[in-house]
């Protein structure tokens, strides 16, 4: 885990992304709270509340619709003619003023009909003149008593007529009843007024009478069930009820009031998880990096970061490892050129306290040898001499190696170069039963010093020669790739074991008998003053691959300011 | 020989006289009852205008006798009415009262005209009531009755919609008798093509009614796949605004049988009639596509600037009636001459399709004419009309005015 858990400070990443987590939870929470209590209380105020006073006034409106018909009727009662008419016992008269009255009563579209009838309840007169309904009176219907009125009704629609009710009030001279008047009310007129109550799809009005009759506001029989208010009555056994429309203001509410809140918490259920898989993904990211800082730290540079992560992380990566690979240049720079320091002083202590004995030894030696005159005698001089030529020809390839010479840059065609080569190993080549193919682009020309080039490519093929006991191929090819000058130098001989080629640099390290083991160290030096690369891969049995890579134009700063990848 | 000469002159003198009376002598004096102002005045206006082209039409025509209108404002109130009629019988002397829109007005009147003895021509009203249990020997109406709508509206249903079986019905009218009996007559003739229907509502909101919604909410949530709409006049393009904006008319399939094709019901609305209605009435700008009625629609046009609603064609209707009845009754004198004449009245009318001509039916006193039911589509033939009758069906009558109230 990269976010230290015992660390003081903890992730900032995480903490960071929990910060946003409580930053997008806390106004979600907030809102959800809030809309619940706002639609708990509108449901409180639809159902409840608000109600009361529009039920109260439609209740007054109803009532007085009511008194003013009733009112009317009375009128009529009181009118001397209609006494009179009763009284006689006569059809009406068509041109009387009882009936312009009547009929100017029941002009308005709230009444039916206005009936006058004797004291048996014989119809004497009907205004106005209709072949419409005279929907009788059920034993079921109700009949109330309202102040001096009898109240029939409600009659319900039925069979295609509308449904009605009745004011009746008796006309009486001296207290002698001589007959009723009648007042057919049109029952929709009454409940119409209803209608200002309904809320569609939430509560409707109802005129319930008896507890047994149930009306909407169209004046048909209501279903509504659950009661949310009821009125005052507006007559004896009449009053108005408002009731849910298939609990439809209760249940679905309170239902969708749940599934928020249940959202609400899935929601914040979702961004918890979308935030703890963004930490772990980020996790993912970041401990490569923690890890690689590790691996600097404890000095290994070989160890790459995966620049695999996303954006900025990515470039992070990036980042890193080229930090890391400009570090471990710039160490092993130091390094190598505080060791070829130490490695020069030694070499010119040897230089001048080996060398120097050695000339003496050999001059003294000279001298031995031309006094001697027994030939086993003169033949050990020569092996003796022999043996501190060798000693010399080693100081002075340590010499070279240790101390090279600054490079002498001068634009070189490979052409050439390579036949000289050619021309010198030709007899070696010959003795050994080896061919040399020169190959690749004929007309190539770089800068670079010519004999350090001269003396890689020979140390190079003596080399090959050296594999290629039984005889063989050695080629040598000079290409260009890229910007870049590339010189091969390949054999099909022994090859090496990969034992071998990881050693096969280092100074004094050799598997001939007689060699110095100074060849390819001072080669491989040679190349890197003349900033190239020598990569060598070899193949036990099946030969040897040495490719040299220089500059075009060269670029004498050798490996010090390289950046190339790691392989 | 001088007295039998005498006797003689003053018998030829006195046929004579007879003769000139229908030709040009004695004035026919008709007083006829239109609502001139209010929510109906319209119609009024629109049959002034009528009475004065059949007016001239007769004198044109010849052998007519002269007819003397005078037309006053009902405003569509019962007791108004009956206190003209009264002043056209008892001060004026008419010898025809005549129009009425409203069914609950005219019965008041009609019931006066019998008490009077006052012949009655009854032009734009529809109820059944007055051509059967308000039926007396003088009332004639010259218009189709609603109940003749509702005939044809029955066999429009079953001819275009039985075969998608049970059908839901709502029935929706203006609450008073011309409603009850468009439902009661649409029920009868439904139930004797034997189409299987089921109603599941029956509204009867106010006349001149402003709101509908109520109403129309109900009829919604009943579910009904035909609603049969009954209103008239400016209920009717209230309540098709009011439907149209709920959308009634996307759920259900609208249907009026007597007044909704009617023309001013069009203009009204104008683009605001939705297309797809079933609708009819009694007089179409566009139907029968007849000289007479061309020439009508087009008088009418030039008189007004103006296309005529359908009161036009029922008042210049009575006043053709009126006019061939006294014609062949060869005066007024005769009440019960007229009165055959009346029973067996058959008139060329504009409404008329080629080959038909109108009849009254002599036992009921109602005319009986072809009825055409379209579909509402487009067709700006008629401005400010946008939608008019189109895909139409006409129902010739029966032979006979169906009459239920003996059963």
């Amino acid at each position: 885990m990269i976010f230290g858990r015992d660390g003081r400070n903890g992730s900032v990443a995480k903490n960071y992304l929990f910060a946003a987590l409580f930053a997008a939870l806390l106004p979600l929470i907030l809102i959800s709270v809030l809309y619940d209590r706002y639609s708990a209380q509108l449901i409180d105020t639809i159902s409840h509340s608000r109600a009361e006073g529009e039920l109260e006034a439609v209740t007054s409106r109803m009532g007085s619709f009511l008194g003013g018909h009733l009112n009317r009727l009375e009128n009529i009662v009181d009118l001397p003619e209609t006494a009179r008419f009763l009284g006689s016992g006569q059809p009406i008269n068509e041109a009387s003023d009882l009936l312009d009255f009547l009929l100017l009563e029941a002009e308005s579209q709230d009444v039916y009909s206005i009936e006058l009838l004797d004291p048996k309840g014989k119809v004497l007169a009907v205004v106005p003149s209709s072949d419409g309904f005279r929907g009788d009176v059920l034993p079921t219907t109700p009949i109330i008593s309202f102040q001096n009125a009898e109240v029939v009704g409600p009659v319900l629609p039925a069979d295609g007529y509308p449904g009605w009710f009745q004011f009746s009030l008796p006309v009486k001279v001296d207290h002698q009843i001589l007959g009723y008047a009648v007042m057919r009310m049109r029952l929709a007129s009454l409940t119409e007024q209803m209608q200002p109550l309904e809320l569609e799809g939430i509560r409707t009005p109802q005129l319930v009478v008896f507890d047994r009759m149930k009306l909407k506001s169209t004046g048909a029989m209501a279903t509504g069930e659950t009661i949310l208010q009821s009125s005052r009555a507006i007559l004896p056994g009449w009053h108005l009820e408002l009731v849910a429309q298939n609990d439809q203001l209760t249940s679905p509410r309170q239902t969708l009031r749940i599934v928020l809140l249940l959202l609400s918490a899935l929601l914040a259920a979702v961004m918890v998880l979308l935030f703890l898989r963004l930490s772990h993904r980020l996790n993912t990211y970041l401990a490569p990096l923690k890890a690689g800082a590790d691996a600097v730290s404890r000095g290994d540079f070989m160890t790459a970061v995966p620049e695999t992560g996303p954006g900025e992380l990515g470039s992070l990566a990036k980042a890193f490892n080229h930090m890391r690979r400009h570090l471990r240049d710039m160490i092993n720079s130091r390094v190598e050129s505080e060791r070829r320091a130490s490695l020069g002083n030694l070499a010119a202590g040897i230089a001048h306290e080996v060398r120097n004995p050695l000339a003496t030894v050999v001059t003294a030696l000279y001298g031995l040898k031309r006094q001697e005159t027994k030939g086993d005698r003169i033949e050990m001089y020569d092996e003796i001499a022999e043996e501190i030529e060798r000693v010399d020809q080693t100081i002075e390839e340590f010499l070279k190696y240790a101390r090279p010479a600054r490079p002498n840059v001068e634009r070189v065609a490979v052409r050439d170069v390579f036949r000289s080569l050619h021309t010198l190993t030709a007899a070696k080549l010959m003795e050994h039963g080896v061919t040399l193919n020169l190959g690749g682009e004929s007309r190539l020309e770089f800068e670079i010093d010519e004999a350090h080039l001269r003396q890689i490519l020979l140390n190079l093929i003596l080399n090959s020669i050296d594999a290629l006991p039984q005889g063989g191929l050695i080629s040598l090819t000079a290409l260009r790739v890229g910007g870049d000058v590339q010189i091969r130098v390949e054999d099909n001989g022994t090859g090496m074991t990969e034992e071998v080629l990881a050693k096969v640099l280092r100074p004094f390290f050799t598997t001939r008998t007689r060699g110095s083991g100074l060849g390819l160290a001072v080669c491989a030096e040679l190349v890197r003053s003349n900033g190239g690369r020598m990569d060598i891969e070899s193949a036990e049995g099946k030969g040897t691959k040495v490719t040299l890579t220089f500059p075009r134009s060269a670029k004498r700063s050798g490996a010090d300011d390289q950046d190339h990848p790691d392989h | 020989m001088r007295f039998f000469l005498a006797v003689t002159l003053a018998v030829c003198a006195s046929l004579s006289l007879a003769q000139t009376d229908v030709a040009n002598g004695t004035v026919v004096k008709v007083g006829c009852l239109y609502p001139l102002s209010g929510a109906g005045g319209l119609y009024g206006r629109d049959s002034q205008v009528a009475i004065a082209m059949a007016q001239d039409h007769l004198a044109a025509k010849g052998g007519y006798p002269k007819l003397d209108v005078t037309v006053r404002d009902s405003r569509s109130k019962t007791l108004r009415s009956l206190l003209i009629a009264r002043s056209f019988v008892e001060d004026d002397g008419v010898d025809f009262l005549c129009g009425v829109v409203s069914s609950a007005v005219a019965l008041t009147v009609s019931d006066y005209a019998r008490s009077s003895e006052t012949f009655f021509i009854g032009t734009d009203h529809a109820s059944p009531a007055l051509t059967s249990t308000h039926l007396h020997p003088y009332y004639f109406r010259v218009t189709n009755g609603a109940r003749q709508s509702m005939s044809a509206g029955a066999q429009y249903i079953a001819e275009h919609y039985a075969a998608q079986g049970l059908l839901k019905i709502s029935f929706i009218g203006p609450d008073y008798d011309y409603g009850y009996r468009s439902y009661e007559d649409l029920r009868r003739f439904l139930d004797d093509l034997g189409v299987q229907y089921d109603v599941v509502s029956t509204y009867w909101p106010k006349l001149f009614d402003t709101d509908f919604s109520l109403y129309i909410r109900n009829i919604m949530a009943d579910e009904p796949d035909i609603v049969v709409n009954a209103h008239w006049g400016l209920d009717l393009v209230t309540f098709v605004r009011q439907a149209d904006r709920l959308g009634l008319f996307k759920q259900s399939q609208f249907m009026n049988f007597d007044t909704g094709g009617n023309y001013e019901i069009l203009a009204e609305l104008g683009s605001d009639m939705p297309a797809g209605l079933v609708l009819s009435a009694r007089h179409h700008l566009n139907w029968p596509k007849t000289a007479a009625n061309q020439t009508f629609v087009q008088e009418f046009h030039q008189r007004t600037g103006r296309f005529p609603s359908y009161s036009a064609e029922g008042a210049y209707s009575g006043i053709l009636a009126i006019a061939e009845a006294v014609r062949q009754a060869g005066g007024t004198a005769d009440k019960e001459k007229i009165k055959t004449a009346l029973e067996t009245l058959s008139l060329a009318l504009p409404e008329d399709p080629d080959g038909f001509q109108s009849y009254m039916d002599p036992k009921h006193h109602q005319i009986m004419q072809a009825q055409a039911i379209g579909r509402t589509g487009p067709n700006a033939d008629f401005p400010p009309a946008q939608m008019m009758l189109t895909d139409i069906s006409v129902y010739f009558p029966p032979p006979q005015w169906p009459d239920f109230s003996g059963q």
